[in-house]
């Protein structure tokens, strides 16, 4: 799941902060990461040679957040085997003989529970 | 035939049997400590320790009579040598006196002054030859009497006859000689003491063989010279052998005797018994006639500590290391060889030394008892010595016996046995399995719990057998999410549903559950349905 996830992960870093999103194929919810400062932000390189030091931490620190973002979206998004899209918890039923997304239980008339239960339900 | 097969067929049978370890170690420490005694006492034999205790009589008793005959024949010799010189010694001076008053020996004959002057001449001859000889006393006799007219005239001769008065064992240098036969005239000049049976002349009637001896015709001395019987000297108690060399006339006729004479008394006190290990060891010399030792006619060494009477016979019984002898009451062990040493009527002397029989035997009992007594203290010794090695070498093999009867087998268990302790420690690792096979041991209502879970198993869906699939595979809990393209929310989703329709609470359950099925080898009845 992590590679489905990996493969679909936006990254919204900037040189401050590292941040990625996953967007829910069904509801378009949009799954973000928890936002990493990056170790030197605000801090300017004296030197070039200090600036390339500074690069390939960033790239280090920002490899590092990514996968924690990966880990912790493949806990929220499911890969639907029918339409082969990735679609959030909540958008994912329990069903007798497959898992499948929401769209696809409604097109195939297939009845399923929920991971999640969807977030105005949850709400109320 | 039969019996030899009766008793391998025993023996066989006796081989079925079990021993005991202790028993049978003790066999083997009782065999290996008496084969080692067998090697020990064949060792000793080998060395001559437990000889023939006959052949070790025979060769001490070999050892003494070549001592006895060679000290006995010196003896001899010396006196035959001391007594031929004595006679030469008369004869000249009997030539001298006889020539100078031109006389013949017969003339001797009633001629009491004559004989006085011949006796004063001879006697300090006699005196020193009896005090260089080792004997008891010396004479000469001549065939002349002083009274041809007297009763016993013709049995009657003069001449000197000296002896010691009292003998004993230390010499005879400082002993009192006494004057038993002679003119006393010549004794009192010479101041020599009468013997208490003094007689003037000589009684041939009872010397042995005097007849025949003036009647013999010597050529040599050293030939004729010879040893009486033994014989009772005439009024006294002492028994006497004399050796005899004749005194020739100058025209070599035996006109007389002379000589030494060697006492009973004497050869007691000179021939003293040797006490070894067999007994008191005896030293005589005797005549030989028809196979037996006439001891009343030879002479004897001291007989103390024995039974040996010198007025019996004894008979010769021949034997492989030693001869027998016996006299009808007593036993003798023995040995006897013929010496140079003639006898009267060329009877055969021998030297003899002798053991009484009952002390050889007490000796020969005593060596018998101690190697009897030393077998059988060297028996106890290997049969202790077996108990106690054969118990020290067991002990740890019973107690670790024990330990592995026991429910309780100690971890750290130390016998000193390297073999024993491997042993008790693979025991105790058996047990160990054996406890933890029966910790692991399926619980006795298995056939229901088995036939309810795999009912329960038919109840779950497809997803869910999906994911039960990934556990019976062996996959932890967060390795499905990325084998099965789904959020661990969902498989904690399908989790609980599926522990729901199986009855069970966690995962640990469901793995035992899995854990049952496979080593039943029944996994398939869940697999099946997945």
């Amino acid at each position: 799941m992590r590679e489905i996830v990996d493969a679909i992960l936006k990254d919204c870093s900037t040189r401050e902060v590292f941040s990625f999103s996953v967007r829910c194929a069904e509801c378009g919810e949009v799954w973000k990461s928890r936002q990493i400062r990056f170790s030197k932000a605000g801090v300017s390189p004296l030197s070039e040679g200090k600036r390339i030091v500074f690069d390939t931490l960033y790239q280090k620190e920002h490899e590092r957040a990514r996968n924690a973002a990966v880990s912790d979206a493949a806990e929220s998004f499911n890969y639907c085997p029918i339409c082969r899209r990735t679609v959030c918890n909540r958008c994912f039923l329990i069903c007798e003989d497959l898992d499948m997304c929401i769209h696809c239980a409604s097109q195939l008339n297939e009845q399923g529970a929920p991971v999640m239960p969807p977030l105005i339900e949850a709400v109320i | 035939m039969s019996r030899i097969k009766e008793i391998l067929r025993l023996t066989a049978q006796i081989k079925k049997q079990s021993v005991s370890m202790q028993r049978r170690l003790l066999l083997y420490w009782l065999s290996m400590l008496l084969g080692l005694a067998a090697v020990l006492v064949l060792i000793l034999s080998v060395a001559g320790v437990f000889s023939n205790d006959a052949q070790k009589a025979g060769e001490t008793l070999q050892l003494q009579l070549d001592n006895a005959q060679l000290q006995l024949e010196q003896h001899m010799e010396s006196l035959d040598a001391n007594s031929i010189a004595l006679s030469e010694q008369i004869s000249r001076t009997l030539e001298s006196v006889l020539t100078g008053n031109g006389l013949t020996i017969n003339d001797l004959n009633d001629n009491p002054e004559l004989l006085q002057k011949l006796q004063e001449d001879l006697l300090p001859r006699l005196y020193m030859t009896l005090q260089l000889s080792q004997c008891s006393g010396a004479y000469l006799v001549l065939n002349a009497t002083t009274n041809t007219g007297a009763d016993k005239a013709s049995h009657s001769a003069t001449g000197i006859y000296l002896r010691y008065a009292n003998l004993s064992a230390k010499g005879t240098a400082k002993q009192d000689v006494v004057f038993f036969r002679g003119i006393p005239d010549i004794a009192r000049a010479e101041r020599l003491e009468l013997h208490n049976r003094w007689n003037l002349e000589f009684d041939t009637e009872r010397f042995p063989g005097y007849d025949a001896w003036m009647e013999a015709e010597v050529e040599r001395l050293a030939d004729a010279c010879c040893w009486t019987e033994r014989f009772r000297l005439t009024d006294t108690w002492e028994d006497v052998q004399l050796l005899c060399v004749p005194i020739l006339t100058p025209d070599g006729r035996v006109c007389g005797l002379c000589g030494v004479e060697l006492s009973s008394l004497y050869c007691y006190l000179s021939y003293p018994e040797l006490n070894g290990s067999f007994g008191p060891m005896i030293t005589l010399l005797a005549p030989v006639q028809s196979g037996k030792l006439l001891l009343d006619k030879g002479l004897t060494g001291s007989v103390d500590g024995t039974f040996l009477s010198d007025a019996n016979a004894l008979a010769v019984q021949k034997g492989k290391y030693f001869n027998t002898y016996f006299d009808g009451g007593n036993r003798y062990i023995g040995l006897h060889c013929k010496t140079s040493v003639r006898g009267a009527d060329g009877n055969e002397l021998v030297t003899a030394v002798l053991i009484p029989e009952n002390t050889y035997g007490a000796y020969r009992n005593t060596n018998r008892l101690l190697l009897i007594g030393c077998s059988v203290l060297l028996f106890a010794i290997a049969l202790c010595l077996s108990l106690f090695l054969s118990k020290r070498f067991v002990q740890p093999i019973l107690h670790t016996i024990q330990v592995i009867q026991s429910d309780e087998i100690p971890e750290n268990s130390v016998t000193g046995i390297a073999e024993l302790d491997e042993l008790v420690q693979f025991v105790h690792s058996k047990s160990n399995a054996k406890t933890l096979q029966a910790a692991n041991a399926l619980p006795p209502n298995i056939e229901e719990l088995f036939h309810t879970f795999s009912e329960r198993a038919k109840t779950l869906s497809t997803a869910e057998r999906g994911i039960l699939k990934y556990y019976i595979d062996g996959h932890e809990i967060t390795e499905i999410p990325d084998l099965a393209f789904v959020s661990i929310h969902t498989v904690k989703k399908h989790n609980s549903n599926i522990y729901q329709k199986l009855g069970i609470a966690s995962r640990d359950e469901l793995m035992l559950y899995i854990d049952l099925f496979r080593r039943l080898d029944r996994l398939n009845e869940l697999t099946d349905c997945v």
